[in-house]
């Protein structure tokens, strides 16, 4: 972050009035702020950081350590109002969503420290998209998709324990250039692809019985008696479920076999979707940072009015009404707009210690209720070589008790290389991230997994020996630098003030962008979400669209 | 988004961007190199993506793809994303006003952080018409390019006066640097430029898979 400086030597905002203020600029406010701009809406659109992308942001190593050390948080302290000539003023506190932050840095301080800017490191990872996702489409739609490029993540792996890592079949191909699979694991897997085929062509009518898509998935898996092995790659690596779905005591999400399906159809129609790609999976060029500053670009250019490093102090509600006008900016100017949006980390607490006579604060009392849903444990490394000889990107999967028996949840894991300009040439870094419903849990459960495949030296000043992995000849890479963190899972909504999702735990967008979606109906119910704009009132549109080059 | 493209049929597609704060005119010093437009009712830029020029140097056609912040800058918000990519760049600073040429030196650092394949920028002074409320003058101007390794040229979007020398200076100091191929981390950027994937143009890719997972034939 460049040195922070006097937001107040900005110029006062004009107008002072809009349809909407949107505060925080993650993922799903960028999206909500481009398509609320092409519906017209006038925005204004703030960030307190320095940056774009709050909690999606791609940082510098500086940046990100700063981030993680010293969440901004603001004095946790029982809600004061003042009174005004119409307006009740509450003020805001600040949460940060990221807490039990463990950074450790283990060798070439001074490489790392040089080269800090060369780093664009995801907050939110490991992420990427599915190259026929949702939001492909989306980036299409709305236009965003002009100011982003991305490469293919290479291989796709699934951990197996005493065994190392796998690839990951996702093709007729790959099955049979597999070297771990038996021939007939090969022949199960290829009987199994081919009912999946039969289902979703339409124009075959052997179909999977009714009564078979309703059970939970495990249990078709198990009917059509396929192999452990086999139902592990199925489940966690193409289906991605992140519980144990054979424990049934635990498991929260249990998936039933028409969603199973899905998840396979989503994988196979992504595999070979684009040219270059060759996997299932993308990644934008410079890290996920790059999605909400596309959407943002997207909204600035039909008029929306962006300003970083402003944040809100206070909430502005009618005196006898107790319905939202308002908020107050850091810089002491008064805004309104007709709705809010506001930053999961900004919230009032409750109670209020005093609130004028008859000021209806029951309103005010929800706004306090945060619905926490769970919480992600992240992981990131860095490295000086790759998990996988000759492979610069890609996607690992742990699924449950393949690193010790009571690992109840599947571990993500990500590594990017240096051609998709997130480090420097020469290193890789790597992003892991599990459910779980405590911090020590989740630390517990990554350490195991970057353990699995890297060497991470007990304390900064040993003299690390590289280990050779058991049943294997790769050595494993050695960790240079490493962050743990816990964020939140928080979603709510009220009537006037909306707060958008967190980064889930989910390797793609599409559920955060189905909330989003969501959100934006509620908000505009008539309003179409990106509409096509083939009005002749965008001619610059259509011009630059069809201006623009690939390389 | 490409810095630049150097390919069998000799055509280069260079990234410029303008810099600079508010109302200093860098949307008009665009509309009329591109457009020969002036639109004397400046509001904060709306609506503006890039425009595309093109120009023959050496037999060789050379496309330049200039941004405009899309009024980003008014509070600061200019998107990292903006810079990426980018060989050129224009800072500009209104003659009249003082502010902005003091805030020169943050825009420099803006670009040098997030963007190291720029290789010629140019310092402009725009709204030379106005010499009669001048607050800064040539001199300073010129001091401060030759400080900073700058080009610098003063402009007029407004009479026209030297804004095609300005930009067409800059696109060819970049033909000249990339002809030489002395771009920054060159082994970096050519890493860096292998199997990209762009959404745009990919319409025959969206609606069919090319090669399905559950397809007969193998790969």
């Amino acid at each position: 972050m460049t040195q922070p400086q006097d937001p107040f030597s900005y110029p006062p905002i004009d107008p002072v009035n809009f349809d909407l203020i949107i505060v925080g600029t993650a993922l799903s406010e960028s999206v909500i702020a481009a398509a609320a701009s092409a519906v017209g809406k006038t925005i204004l659109h703030l960030d307190p950081n320095s940056f774009y992308g709050s909690h999606f942001a791609s940082l510098s190593l500086h940046d990100l350590t700063s981030y993680l050390s010293s969440p901004h948080s603001l004095p946790s302290a029982a809600a004061t109002t003042t009174d005004s000539d119409d307006v009740v003023v509450i003020d805001f506190v600040q949460q940060p969503l990221c807490s039990d932050a463990e950074i450790a840095t283990y060798d070439e301080s001074a490489f790392l420290s040089e080269n800090s800017r060369k780093f664009s490191i995801d907050l939110g990872g490991p992420k990427a998209l599915f190259c026929a996702d949702k939001t492909i489409d989306l980036l299409m739609k709305s236009g965003a998709a002009q100011y982003l490029e991305f490469k293919g993540i290479d291989e796709s792996f699934v951990y197996e324990a005493n065994a190392g890592l796998a690839n990951v079949p996702d093709s007729r191909g790959s099955i049979f250039r597999d070297k771990k699979l038996s021939l007939k694991e090969k022949n199960q897997l290829m009987r199994f692809f081919k009912l999946v085929q039969q289902h979703l062509d339409d124009t075959q009518e052997e179909k999977i019985p009714e009564e078979d898509l309703e059970i939970a998935f495990v249990s078709f898996l198990e009917k059509m008696k396929l192999p452990p092995k086999i139902k592990s790659i199925l489940l966690y690596a193409i289906a991605m479920l992140d519980y144990d779905q054979d424990n049934n005591e635990v498991c929260i999400e249990l998936l039933k076999t028409k969603d199973g399906i899905d998840s396979l159809a989503l994988y196979s129609s992504s595999v070979g979707r684009f040219p270059n790609a060759p996997g299932a999976l993308l990644y934008p060029i410079y890290g996920e940072g790059e999605l909400p500053q596309a959407f943002c670009r997207r909204a600035a250019v039909k008029g929306c009015i962006y300003v970083l490093r402003m944040s809100v102090v206070s909430l502005l509600m009618d005196k006898v009404t107790g319905s939202y006008k308002g908020v107050r900016l850091a810089s002491g100017q008064d805004l309104y707009s007709h709705q809010l949006i506001l930053d999961p980390s900004f919230m009032i607490p409750s109670p209020l210690s005093s609130s004028p006579r008859d000021f209806p604060s029951e309103k005010l009392q929800m706004l306090g209720q945060r619905d926490i849903k769970g919480m992600v444990a992240r992981g990131i490394c860095i490295t000086r070589s790759s998990i996988k000889p000759d492979v610069s990107n890609c996607s690992v999967v742990y699924p449950p008790r393949s690193l010790y028996p009571e690992q109840l949840t599947s571990i993500k894991a990500l590594q990017i290389g240096s051609n998709l300009a997130v480090c420097p040439a020469g290193t890789f870094i790597l992003y892991f991230s599990t459910m779980c419903n405590d911090a020590d849990e989740g630390k517990k459960l990554l350490k195991a997994a970057m353990n699995a495949l890297l060497t991470l030296p007990v304390s900064g000043n040993s003299e690390s020996i590289p280990s050779v992995q058991s049943d294997s000849e790769d050595i494993k890479p050695i960790v240079l630098w490493s962050a743990f963190y816990i964020q939140k899972l928080i979603m709510c909504k009220l009537e006037f003030i909306s707060s958008t999702p967190t980064p889930d735990g989910n390797l793609n967008y599409d559920d955060l962008l189905d909330a989003t979606r969501k959100l934006f109906n509620q908000m505009y119910p008539d309003e179409e979400f990106f509409p096509k704009s083939t009005s002749p009132e965008d001619p610059t549109d259509e011009d630059d669209n069809g201006l623009t080059l690939d390389s | 988004m490409s810095g630049s493209e150097d390919e069998g049929g000799e055509e280069y597609l260079f990234k410029i961007v303008i810099i600079g704060d508010s109302a200093v005119g860098k949307s008009n010093l665009l509309s009329r190199y591109a457009r020969n437009e002036f639109n004397m009712h400046s509001k904060a830029t709306i609506g503006v993506e890039f425009q595309t020029q093109c120009l023959e140097i050496d037999s060789k056609e050379v496309k330049a793809q200039i941004w405009d912040t899309a009024g980003q800058e008014r509070f600061r918000a200019v998107t990292s994303a903006y810079y990426r990519g980018a060989v050129g760049a224009l800072i500009v600073y209104d003659i009249s006003r003082r502010t902005t040429f003091d805030s020169v030196g943050r825009w420099l650092d803006e670009l040098k952080t997030h963007c190291d394949t720029t290789v010629a920028m140019m310092l402009v002074g725009n709204k030379c018409d106005l010499e009669n409320i001048r607050a800064v003058s040539v001199d300073e101007g010129k001091s401060l390019a030759e400080a900073e390794g700058l080009f610098f040229m003063e402009t007029s979007a407004l009479d026209s006066t030297n804004v095609k020398t300005a930009f067409e200076m800059v696109i060819r100091e970049i033909y000249t640097n990339v002809s030489r191929k002395v771009l920054n981390s060159e082994t970096y950027k050519a890493e860096l430029s292998v199997n990209r994937v762009s959404l745009v143009n990919n319409g025959a890719s969206t609606s069919k898979q090319n090669q399905p997972y559950f397809s007969c034939c193998s790969r």
